[in-house]
């Protein structure tokens, strides 16, 4: 049983890309959309996002990569191993835990970081990618929308986003685990 | 909460390396400016009289014996003497030794010393003084002190050398790493630009094409019960829809906006107007934990094609985490605390004009 659902989801993975690749255009198509035209105003869009991340990056790579030189990261992993072991998380995607709800720029650093010390098929990653995609910055989030009608008394706002922030993350280490593990 | 967790992660680095090197010169791990003795075999008979020594071809034995007694490697690791580990780092030492270590005696000018050719793993300290000093050439260097013997005896003479000075390791090292890690993260960023540009490129042809328009369709029955506060012909509940369709879609830049209109609706509605609603809460705990039936751009971009993998844990994921948020913010809402700060509860006496009666 288990085992037909991963070869599902291995399946789905091998063709979900491809076929956006190709419903987008033929929808866009079908739309009378000019599609070369919409196509290259997006990336262009891109190139500015690329470039806004990269302070992002500077800052979570030298500060982690600093946190791991110096050894203290190995200190605090083997020192939380035993309770994260417990509960099935590994102590290496605990920093994005940790960094998710507060930056998302930073927190696609840390997964860039797990993908350079672990590469992309490792299970630290995938977790780690499942959790930057399945939550959201939470406080920055709350500080857009609730500042931009000047709500200043947030009322359960941000307990409701952060109770579902930590069941999505410990969600993102059981489910790939299941699915990919 | 950000600002302190980056710095503190920075300041703990360098405090965290500059103890163990504290520790380390203060153990004196590394033996700074003292002898060791080996066995140097080649050595020319007449080089003490040499003027000019120039480059000398021969061979250092170390005595494992004499390496455990010198660097005392085993307590340093925190291994007990006449333990199974002990004797296994013990056979490791030896088995190093076994073989004479190739070296070239030149004169420099720190003094007559060996460079010395090191296989791949070297034995703990020797490991981290041969990383620390190695010269351009990845030769270890050691320094000739004295030497007694016949050079031509089998064995060779015995030789007092002495490794470079060592000091401050990790906190080099934690140095260096910043300087490499913010070249590393630049050169990163550009390479995700590609990808990134060829999926905003085609999530602006779903944009244009009105693929938000189909999921506002399913998004938009299951909201009036979510909303309860929200009169059904109202604009607000529209803009709510449109704001989670671009969410699910993973449109950041386009929901961003949306999500601020579908709030500022809400203000219209609210009577008190610093503080939340129930509605405005539950649109808020929607978007943190919005179903995503694609990912975000800068994970497609981080990961490539190992990406496509993550379509439908992330999906999984964020439905039950959506049920969470929605379950969350109806129960939160109904907890005495928050319920007696409802604007929308009857007879509110901080109820402002403006506000729908």
């Amino acid at each position: 049983m288990m085992e037909d659902i991963r070869i599902y989801q291995d399946y789905f993975a091998a063709v979900v890309i491809p076929l956006i690749v190709i419903a987008i255009p033929i929808y866009g198509m079908f739309r009378r959309v000019s599609v070369y035209e919409s196509f290259v105003e997006g990336a262009k869009e891109g190139f500015k996002v690329g470039v806004m991340i990269i302070p992002y990056l500077v800052a979570i790579f030298v500060a982690i990569n600093m946190f791991r030189a110096s050894g203290a990261m190995g200190a605090m992993e083997d020192f939380l191993r035993p309770v994260l072991t417990a509960i099935g998380f590994p102590p290496e995607v605990l920093p994005m835990a940790i960094i998710r709800p507060l930056t998302g720029g930073g927190s696609a650093g840390v997964v860039a970081d797990l993908v350079q010390q672990y590469g992309t098929e490792s299970i630290i990653t995938q977790m780690a990618g499942t959790m930057f995609g399945s939550t959201e910055t939470t406080f920055y989030i709350l500080a857009v929308y609730f500042g931009a009608v000047n709500i200043k008394k947030t009322r359960h706002a941000l307990p409701a986003g952060l109770i579902a922030d930590i069941v999505a993350i410990f969600l993102s280490v059981y489910i790939v685990r299941l699915l990919l593990g | 909460m950000l600002n302190y967790i980056w710095a503190g992660l920075i300041i703990v680095s360098v405090v965290f390396a500059l103890y163990q090197d504290g520790t380390d010169l203060n153990d004196d791990r590394f033996r700074n400016g003292e002898a060791l003795n080996v066995q140097i075999e080649g050595l020319p008979p007449d080089y003490a009289e040499r003027d000019d020594p120039g480059p000398v071809e021969l061979s250092i034995t170390i005595s494992p014996t004499d390496y455990i007694a010198f660097f005392d490697p085993l307590s340093t690791a925190g291994i007990a003497p006449d333990s199974d580990l002990a004797a296994e780092a013990t056979e490791q030492i030896t088995t190093f030794f076994a073989e004479p270590l190739p070296a070239t005696l030149v004169q420099t000018s720190r003094g007559r010393e060996f460079q010395i050719t090191v296989p791949d793993s070297l034995p703990a300290p020797l490991d981290t003084i041969y990383e620390s000093t190695k010269n351009d050439n990845d030769l270890l260097p050691a320094y000739l002190g004295g030497w007694a013997g016949d050079p031509n005896s089998p064995g060779g003479v015995t030789a007092s050398i002495e490794f470079g000075h060592v000091g401050f390791i990790k906190t080099r090292e934690v140095t260096s790493v910043m300087f490499d890690q913010a070249d590393n993260a630049v050169m990163f960023g550009i390479g995700l630009m590609g990808v990134i540009a060829l999926w905003m490129g085609l999530m602006k042809i779903a944009e244009d094409a009105g693929l938000i328009a189909i999921f506002v369709k399913l998004v938009r029955p299951i909201l009036g019960p979510l909303f309860p506060q929200i009169p059904r012909d109202h604009p607000a509940l529209g803009l709510i829809a449109v704001n989670l369709a671009a969410n699910m879609l993973a449109l950041g830049n386009a929901a961003t906006p949306l999500g601020i209109k579908a709030m500022e609706s809400l203000q219209e509605l609210n009577k008190e107007k610093d503080t939340a609603t129930d509605s405005m809460v539950m649109l808020l705990a929607m978007n943190t934990a919005s179903v995503q039936l694609l990912p975000p751009v800068t994970l497609i971009a981080v990961m490539g094609l190992a990406a496509a993998d993550l379509f439908l844990p992330i999906f999984l994921v964020t439905l039950i985490s959506l049920c969470v948020a929605i379950t969350a913010a109806k129960l939160l809402g109904r907890m005495q605390t928050f319920k007696k700060t409802d604007p929308m509860r009857p007879n509110n006496p901080n109820a402002q004009k403006g506000g729908a009666a």
